[in-house]
């Protein structure tokens, strides 16, 4: 449990996927729609992050080793892997919750098959030391991008009233907002983390 | 039939057009982690472009083969299937990086992979309407050049700045900003030129008398 | 009696836009003056140089933005002079040019300009130029060794207090030479006591509150007194954290910023005060020895919650006092019947 929890708060905090690795950006912006949709997505980054890094951890330690496992094998059967959940949780969903399914579909299909679930399989694998600890790097990415949604979410309105050039309206100033937290969380981390 | 097929070919022009004007990097925000954390020089750039090449045309052209010819297969099914064969071309897209530096794979690091998984979220980029094969490989082909000018621009104004070469060739700057290698600057850099491609595309815009995109 | 018609506006406010940034320029002139005399008149080619780069990426930029200039706006000229005093005397000029271009091009522009940017600027400037050249940025020759204003510099660089404590060691300074600036360090925030009398000509003419800078360095103390990084004296522990590096500095220049900082009183007080504990966090587990631009940066970006959960708290407050003196009016209104 305390591996789970500091590896969780580390990645939250201080290795911020969004600020200091980039992962959720893809996922921010359909999530900056609403707060509901904030919410959604951030539950479902969490949930498929966590499951992601425990997956990760199991296959990991069943094949590591050789050397086209790191090669080639590795990103074939990370993503072999989260596509399998992704239709185990689609299908359970569609089968006895299907209104539910309807509604969540476009938002669980961008959290499974995006750079923050597979990202937090890698991570989970080389930073974690134990499988609680995977799950942590996994649900750590999950929170931090809630976080990074809510702390971008505020700021929309500011953005709103200011009087932004028309050539940086919409996604480019959301880039120089992220881009300078990421130069303040910098200031936490002090290093480049590694790829 | 002959206007048949004049009227598909103006169709497919018009949506090319689309498409480019579209940047799906620097106007849909897609893909964009790998090319703010490793598009830091012209050969990160050129690795990320093969990468996205090999599995971005394949799996738009599966997705809507499977759309098109197996309706019956769910939309879950179809996207695991899709997922699974992106998975599958990056083995031989690993083949075609290799090439290019040796130390290429230290340096793109877990984004080479996560590039694979970006060409995923081209499938639901917003306004895109599944349709035959045709128009997938179009859609795939231009999304594989915006993503391309994105990454390549990035690349090349980064190296410059922070290391002072192009693809590894000095260029004689006596002033170079190592930041510029940094996350954040990645971020700076897609910034501008997402405004530059904004304002360009607007200018395009009112110069056809076609719609201005927004 | 004689009807006279007057056109609106019919209160004039002396102070304006223009006026503070003047006051801030004048208040600044001071630390350069010190500055000078510390290291040479290299001090002031190099804030010359600074506000020239800012001022004319400033102008660039509004005129790349299809505006004409205005030159009556002091803004890019106040960020222009604050950026050299954070940094050392030994700077080479094409640094702190880089940093005034990257605060006005990057961190102001953007956003809209003059009145609508969130980040601080200055903060930002000096945030960029230490990830670029850490080395050239925190490196500070010695005091009353003039420096030439061009050409090789010779002089021996050292390290200043900040990196000391950052080390785990204790700096081996004189209180007195502390608080008098007689220490290698950032060129314009060593001097305490003409940072206190240009906070005090700021409070004078309204240009910023006491709020935000006490709550800063009352936050910053706590911590340092109750975490100390010299375990066996807390109160060294403070005078040394509150003395090094740029932290006075950022409370009286930088947290004050009236576009960035917010609106009301109870708002700047806990913005003051998370800027404060921010800027620990980062000297205590970052990698930067001169913290405080960073974590403004971040602490920026709270300013609109900080002012709408104040308000809100603010209000709740207001209405359970109201609410409470209703009910004691009631109950005696109650007694006397």
């Amino acid at each position: 449990m305390t591996s789970f929890l500091l590896v969780a708060a580390v990645a939250v905090f201080l290795e911020n996927a969004l600020f200091a690795r980039a992962l959720d950006i893809s996922v921010l912006l359909p999530a900056l729609h609403s707060r509901r949709t904030i919410w959604i997505y951030g539950l479902a980054v969490t949930l498929s992050s966590s499951a992601a890094g425990g997956v990760a951890w199991g296959l990991h330690s069943l094949l590591q080793g050789g050397g086209w496992y790191a090669s080639y094998g590795q990103p074939f059967l990370f993503l072999t892997a989260q596509a399998f959940l992704y239709a185990v949780v689609c299908a359970g969903l569609r089968a006895y919750k299907k209104e539910l399914y309807r509604a969540i579909r476009v938002p669980l299909t961008i959290s499974f098959f995006n750079c923050a679930a597979l990202g937090s399989m890698f991570l989970a694998v080389y930073k974690a030391g134990s499988f609680w600890g995977a799950v942590g790097t996994g649900a750590g990415v999950g929170v931090g991008f809630l976080l990074a949604c809510a702390l971008v979410r505020v700021e929309e309105g500011r953005l709103a009233i200011c009087n932004v050039p028309r050539a940086f309206q919409g996604l480019p100033i959301r880039l120089m907002y992220i881009g300078l937290l990421a130069l303040a969380t910098y200031g936490l981390i002090g290093h480049q983390l590694p790829v | 039939m002959a206007s048949e097929r004049t009227a598909a070919a103006g169709g497919l022009l018009k949506r090319c057009k689309q498409a480019l004007a579209e940047n799906p990097v620097l106007f849909g925000g897609l893909a964009l982690a790998p090319v703010v954390m490793v598009a830091t020089t012209v050969k990160n750039a050129v690795a990320l472009m093969i990468v996205m090449a090999c599995t971005l045309v394949p799996v738009m052209l599966l997705e809507a083969v499977l759309a098109r010819y197996l309706p019956m297969v769910p939309d879950f099914a179809r996207m695991a299937l899709c997922a699974v064969f992106a998975a599958a071309m990056l083995m031989p897209a690993r083949l075609a990086v290799a090439p290019l530096a040796q130390n290429i794979f230290d340096s793109l690091g877990m984004y080479f992979a996560l590039t694979g998984v970006s060409a995923l979220m081209f499938l639901h980029s917003p306004g895109r309407e599944p349709e035959g094969p045709r128009f997938a490989v179009t859609d795939a082909v231009c999304g594989t050049l915006g993503f391309a000018l994105a990454v390549f621009l990035t690349g090349a104004v980064r190296e410059a700045l922070s290391l002072g070469t192009f693809w590894g060739v000095p260029l004689g700057f006596s002033v170079k900003f190592p930041a510029m290698a940094m996350p954040f600057a990645g971020f700076f850099t897609a910034a501008f030129w997402a405004a530059a491609w904004n304002s360009l595309s607007r200018l395009i815009g009112r110069m056809g008398g076609g719609r201005e995109v927004e | 009696m004689q009807d006279k018609e007057l056109k609106a506006p019919h209160i004039r406010m002396r102070e304006s836009a223009r006026s503070a940034m003047l006051d801030v320029v004048i208040a600044l002139l001071p630390l350069y003056f010190m500055a000078a005399y510390f290291y040479g008149m290299r001090a002031v080619a190099l804030g010359a140089v600074s506000a020239a780069s800012a001022v004319a990426a400033d102008m660039l930029c509004v005129l790349v933005s299809g505006r004409l200039p205005n030159l009556r706006d002091l803004s890019a000229l106040v960020t222009g002079l604050l950026l050299p005093l954070m940094l050392p005397a030994s700077i080479p000029y094409y640094v702190v040019i880089t940093a005034a271009v990257f605060a006005i091009a990057v961190v102001k522009h953007p956003f809209g300009g003059v009145g609508q940017n969130i980040f601080n600027p200055a903060a930002g400037g000096f945030a960029f130029i230490s990830v670029c050249w850490p080395s050239l940025v925190f490196s500070y020759p010695q005091p009353m060794f003039p420096l030439p204003i061009a050409g090789e510099l010779t002089a021996r660089l050292a390290e200043s207090p900040a990196h000391a404590l950052m080390l785990g060691a204790v700096p081996t300074i004189d209180t007195l030479d502390l608080v008098l600036g007689r220490f290698a360090g950032p060129m314009g925030v060593t001097n305490i006591l003409v940072l206190g009398t240009c906070f005090i000509y700021l409070l004078f003419r309204k240009v910023i509150s006491w709020q935000a800078p006490v709550a800063f360095l009352a936050a910053a103390a706590a911590t340092a007194y109750f975490s100390p990084r010299i375990p066996a004296s807390r109160w060294e522990s403070v005078v040394f954290e509150l003395l090094s590096g740029t932290l006075v500095f950022a409370g009286v220049f930088l947290l004050g910023d009236p576009v960035t900082s917010p609106k009301r009183g109870l708002s700047r007080f806990l913005y003051g005060a998370l800027a404060g504990g921010a800027t620990m966090l980062f000297r205590y587990c970052g990698g930067f020895e001169q913290a405080a631009a960073f974590a403004l940066l971040l602490v920026n970006s709270f300013t609109l919650l900080i002012d709408h959960e104040a308000e809100r708290l603010f209000r709740i407050v207001r209405r359970g006092i109201l609410g409470f003196r209703a009910y004691r009016r009631s109950r005696r209104i109650v007694k006397k019947v």
